[in-house]
Parts: C-alpha cells; sequence; structure tokens
C-alpha cells in the first residue's frame, strides 16, 4: 500500500462527501476546530478522529453497533491480554502495561480506521474524500494491517504460492467471510449463545478459536457438511481441519523483541526470522465445534525474551501456552501438496510438527502440540488393484495400479459395502497367507 | 331570582367584552414585535394590496413572492473550501518527517 501525501490524506470530495447522509453534518460538528479561512485558527480544539469517542460521535445513529463495541476485538484487543496475563505473573504486569501502551495498544481500530480512512498504524489519510464506506477496503483497511500473514497469504504475494482460491477465482474480500457482526463484537445468530433448550446459554468464547466457527467453510461448502462423494471428506472430515488439507504453506515468525528507540524514542520491533512453512500439529483446542485432532499450527513471533527491554523475566510463565498455534492460513487451494496421494501425509513426517522442528527451550511449551507418532503410510505394502477394477474409484485412492488384494483388513471396516465384500469376503485379514487364500 | 339572573348576565357580559379586548391587544403586540423583529416581511405584509395602487400593473415575481419568507444566505463552510482545494491543500500541508523506521523483520 503506498504511502499518502499529506494533502491526500485530508481531501475531501466536494462534490459526493455533502450528497452523503455524513455530509449533511456540519465538519465541526464531529471535528471541533474554528470556521474560519486561517488555517492556524480553524484548527484549534480539532478532533482529528472523532470516533476514538465512538459513543459521542457515533453512538447517537449506530447506536446497535456502538453498544457492542467493547465486544469487539478490534477495540478491546482483548486477545494480546489472554496470552500475557497467561504468561506472565501479576508482579510483572505493571511493566508490561507499559509495553502493551507503547507498542501493541495503537493497533486498535475506531469506526472512522474501518470506514471513512485509513487506519492510523499505517498513517492513517481519507480513503474515498470523506465518503463513509459501510464496507471497508479489502487492501486499504483490512490488510493494511492484517499483512504480513493473512494479506500476503490470500493475495498471493509469496513467491511460487498462489492466491487463495477465494481471492483468485471467487473475487472474495474479507468482509464476504468476515461480517459486520464479526468485526463489531456482535453474534450474528441466536445460536451462538443459545445452542439448545432455553436454559442452555453457553458463557462468552474467551479465545478466538472457542465456540462457533464464524466464519465456518460449511456455510458455502454445505455439500461437505451434509455428505459429498468425494472420500477423503467422509474418512477425515471430523479428524482434520479443512485447512490440514486445503491451505498451503504460510508464514510463521519467531523471536519479536520491542524496545524504545534510543534515537527518536520511538516504538522498534525486531523479530529475529519469518519463514514459509507447512506444519500439521495437535489441535490442543478440542472442542464441539473443533473436533479435529489435527490443524495446521503456525509459529507465533514471541520469544521468552520479548520484553526484556521493560523488565527481566516478564513472561515467567511462558510455558504455559504453546508457541505453535492452531492457526487457519488464507491461502486456501482445492488441490495441495496435501491432496495428490494419502502417503503426502501418510508417514510423511516432514509435514508434520515433530518434536525436532521445535526450539528446545519451547519443547515443554509445545509438548502438546508436537506429533509425537507419525500416522504411518496407508499404502506401504499394500497390494496395488488390479487393472480389470478401474471402476473402483474408492479403493484406487490407496490401491492405485493392479494386483491382488487380500480380503478386508480391520481398518477397512469402513468400505464394506457390497462391491468389495461380494469378492473379499467379509472376514479380516491377518496374513498374507490368508490373504492367498482369497479370490 | 330575576336579580340573579340579572347579575349572571351582567357577569357574562363584562367577561365577554373582556376577552374580547385581551385579543385585540394580544393581536397588536404580536403585529409590533413582527415589524420590528422582521421589518422586510412586515414591509412584503404590508405592502398596498392590488386595488390600493389604483389598478396599477403589479410584477408577476413581486405578485409570487407576496408573503413568502426570503431565503437565508447559507454560511460558507471553510473546513469544506479548504478541504476539497487539492491546490491549497499542497499549498498550506505541513511536510511530514520522514524517519528511517528502526523496526525489523516481519510486523
Amino acid at each position: 500500500m503506498a504511502p499518502l501525501e499529506p494533502w491526500e490524506k485530508v481531501l475531501v470530495d466536494n462534490e459526493v462527501y455533502p450528497q452523503t447522509v455524513h455530509g449533511l453534518i456540519p465538519c465541526t460538528e464531529c471535528h471541533g476546530g474554528v470556521q474560519t479561512l486561517d488555517k492556524e485558527a480553524a484548527h484549534v480544539g480539532l478532533v482529528a478522529n472523532p470516533s476514538e469517542d465512538a459513543e459521542t460521535f457515533c453512538g447517537e445513529c449506530h447506536p446497535n453497533v456502538v453498544a457492542m463495541e467493547e465486544n469487539s476485538l478490534h477495540a478491546n484487543l482483548t486477545g494480546y491480554w489472554t496470552v500475557l496475563d497467561a504468561r506472565s505473573s501479576p508482579a510483572g504486569h505493571e511493566a508490561l502495561e507499559e509495553m502493551f501502551g507503547n507498542h501493541c495498544a495503537s493497533c486498535h481500530a475506531t469506526c472512522g480506521e474501518c470506514h471513512v480512512s485509513q487506519p492510523v498504524p499505517v498513517g492513517g489519510g481519507l480513503i474515498d474524500g470523506h465518503i463513509f464506506n459501510a464496507e471497508p477496503s479489502m487492501t486499504r483497511n483490512c490488510t493494511a494491517c492484517h499483512g504480513s500473514r493473512v494479506g500476503n497469504e490470500f493475495l498471493g504475494k509469496h513467491e511460487d504460492l498462489k492466491a487463495d482460491v477465494h481471492f483468485r477465482q471467487g473475487r472474495m474480500k474479507c468482509v464476504d467471510c468476515h461480517t459486520g457482526h464479526e468485526m463489531h463484537g456482535q453474534v450474528s445468530n441466536c445460536e451462538e449463545c443459545h445452542p439448545g433448550p432455553e436454559s442452555a446459554v453457553l458463557p462468552p468464547p474467551d479465545h478466538r478459536y472457542e465456540g462457533v466457527q464464524t466464519p465456518r467453510c460449511e456455510t458455502c461448502h454445505m455439500n461437505v457438511a451434509v455428505g459429498d462423494d468425494i472420500l477423503m471428506h467422509q474418512q477425515h472430515g471430523s479428524t482434520l481441519s479443512c485447512q490440514v488439507c486445503h491451505s498451503v504453506a504460510y508464514t510463521s515468525c519467531d523471536g519479536c523483541h520491542v524496545s524504545l528507540s534510543e534515537q527518536t524514542g520511538n516504538p522498534v520491533f525486531k523479530t529475529e526470522g519469518s519463514y514459509i512453512g507447512f506444519f500439521i500439529g495437535q489441535n490442543t483446542r478440542k472442542s464441539f465445534d473443533r473436533p479435529y485432532d489435527y490443524v495446521p499450527v503456525r509459529h507465533v513471533p514471541v520469544a521468552r525474551t520479548s520484553f526484556e527491554y521493560y523488565g527481566d523475566d516478564l513472561l515467567v510463565n511462558y510455558d504455559a501456552l504453546p508457541t505453535w498455534v492452531y492457526a487457519t492460513p488464507h491461502n486456501i487451494q482445492r488441490n495441495t501438496p496435501q491432496t495428490e496421494s494419502c502417503d503426502a501425509c501418510h508417514g510423511n513426517a516432514e509435514i508434520f510438527l515433530t518434536a525436532d522442528k521445535v526450539y528446545e527451550e519451547e519443547l515443554i511449551a509445545n509438548q502438546s502440540v508436537v506429533v509425537d507418532v507419525v500416522p504411518g503410510s496407508v499404502t506401504e505394502g499394500v497390494t496395488p488393484i488390479p487393472d480389470n477394477h478401474q471402476e473402483y474409484i474408492v479403493c484406487k485412492a490407496c490401491h492405485e495400479g493392479g494386483g491382488n488384494v487380500p480380503g478386508m483388513p480391520n481398518t477397512h471396516q469402513a468400505y464394506t459395502d457390497e462391491n468389495c465384500l461380494l469378492c473379499h469376503g467379509g472376514s479380516a485379514v491377518a496374513s498374507d497367507t490368508e490373504a492367498e487364500e482369497t479370490p | 331570582m330575576s336579580q340573579h339572573k340579572y347579575l349572571l348576565s351582567l357577569t357574562f357580559a363584562i367577561l365577554l367584552i373582556a376577552l374580547g379586548l385581551s385579543g385585540c391587544g394580544q393581536a397588536e403586540l404580536v403585529s409590533a414585535a413582527s415589524e420590528a423583529e422582521a421589518p422586510l416581511e412586515a414591509q412584503v405584509a404590508a405592502a398596498p394590496a392590488e386595488d390600493d395602487l389604483g389598478g396599477a400593473a403589479v410584477p408577476d415575481g413581486l405578485a409570487e413572492d407576496e408573503g413568502e419568507a426570503l431565503p437565508e444566505e447559507a454560511e460558507p463552510d471553510y473546513c469544506l473550501q479548504c478541504h476539497s482545494d487539492q491546490e491549497t491543500l499542497m499549498a498550506v500541508a505541513d511536510p511530514e518527517e520522514e524517519t528511517e523506521s528502526e523496526s525489523e523483520g516481519e510486523g
């Protein structure tokens, strides 16, 4: 996103804006200042970003939205404190609050920073001549902040990695999945809080991967939810998150350290490294809504010494949370390296987060994520399917090729339909000897 | 009984007169105030009717405008005036100090 010139940031569209609803409100009613041609005098008492006080300036006309603002992660930044609290102790909170104020607090978004201007952390500036857009701009609002991971993945900015199919072919924007309800901290439907009888009320989720999945792939891909003819959806639908098979490599970051510049006093960060990779780990947030055994995991940039500029050992409970976390990469493809064959994952230790891929000092923190035993190969030693069985596409998923297949093994109970049983019997095969006896 | 009736009639008559007088007074007050506050409107209102002009022709426009409020002159919006003029903004905008970021790596 190219930075705006200073004049460009405050240029108002004099033809269209006055015709809009917000254009009927005198400038000084929201921005303060004085009506005069003298620049200095005009800007006395100026309120550059009125929606920092949303209740006063937005709430009169948008009471429903403003009332829920305290639940919006864009406004309350609760996610930061969820992890800071877990990894620290009360003794370090004062220093962490100072750190938070210098480095994290500016990352919030006011109403205006999504609907009328670019976010302040990326330089600010009016987007469309002060016209209020109900739908934020994908690149000038959403990915202006969520750029280094989500934006680069979704828009295909990593070399040799295609853009997310939802963008590349569907021309979808962030708001097509992430609705205003989600952005504003509102629930989008009653069932998010009331899953069953009147008395059953869920406590508010305390993590973005708690509670009902919103957005949820199956909302659009309903055929997957109700059961389509794709064998792997039936086989893995409840054990793998959609992204395990349908996302490609994504960014992880290591060792972010924050400080204040000695020259300017401005906040500064330095990350030790960022890299592209794809890693399947154990799902540490298993629940009714996310029953998966495995999910993609991404390394978050925290380090034990991330905040040492503000004090020693502030993250005294560093091991309380994993540093490899549940991820939902935004680079979905129908066909990925994982979908090429069963053994693209089965028996392929490279794509699993095994202990050897975790920093030694983070092994304890990540013991719930690390995959101890990689699921074994499903085709190794498997007799290939004979040439005259080419119509059995379900079998071919693993038994591509030719040759004889023994009786139905114990692991194949799901495939014991009449087509297979007709020839291969219903009894489990214990050994190769038995297999030879089977037609 | 007839004396009582007479007294009632008299009281009613006095009340009617008093009401009538107070009504006239209000009308006069309102009229005076209007004249003082809006002399232009009062002049238009007090302008002689067509008959009073002795049959002189009245310009169409004046006849149509008769009795309507004159439009108020809109105050100029200096904010919009300046902030919609690219050249003015370019001339008066404070240059932004370019500070090289000391941050390193992905944010």
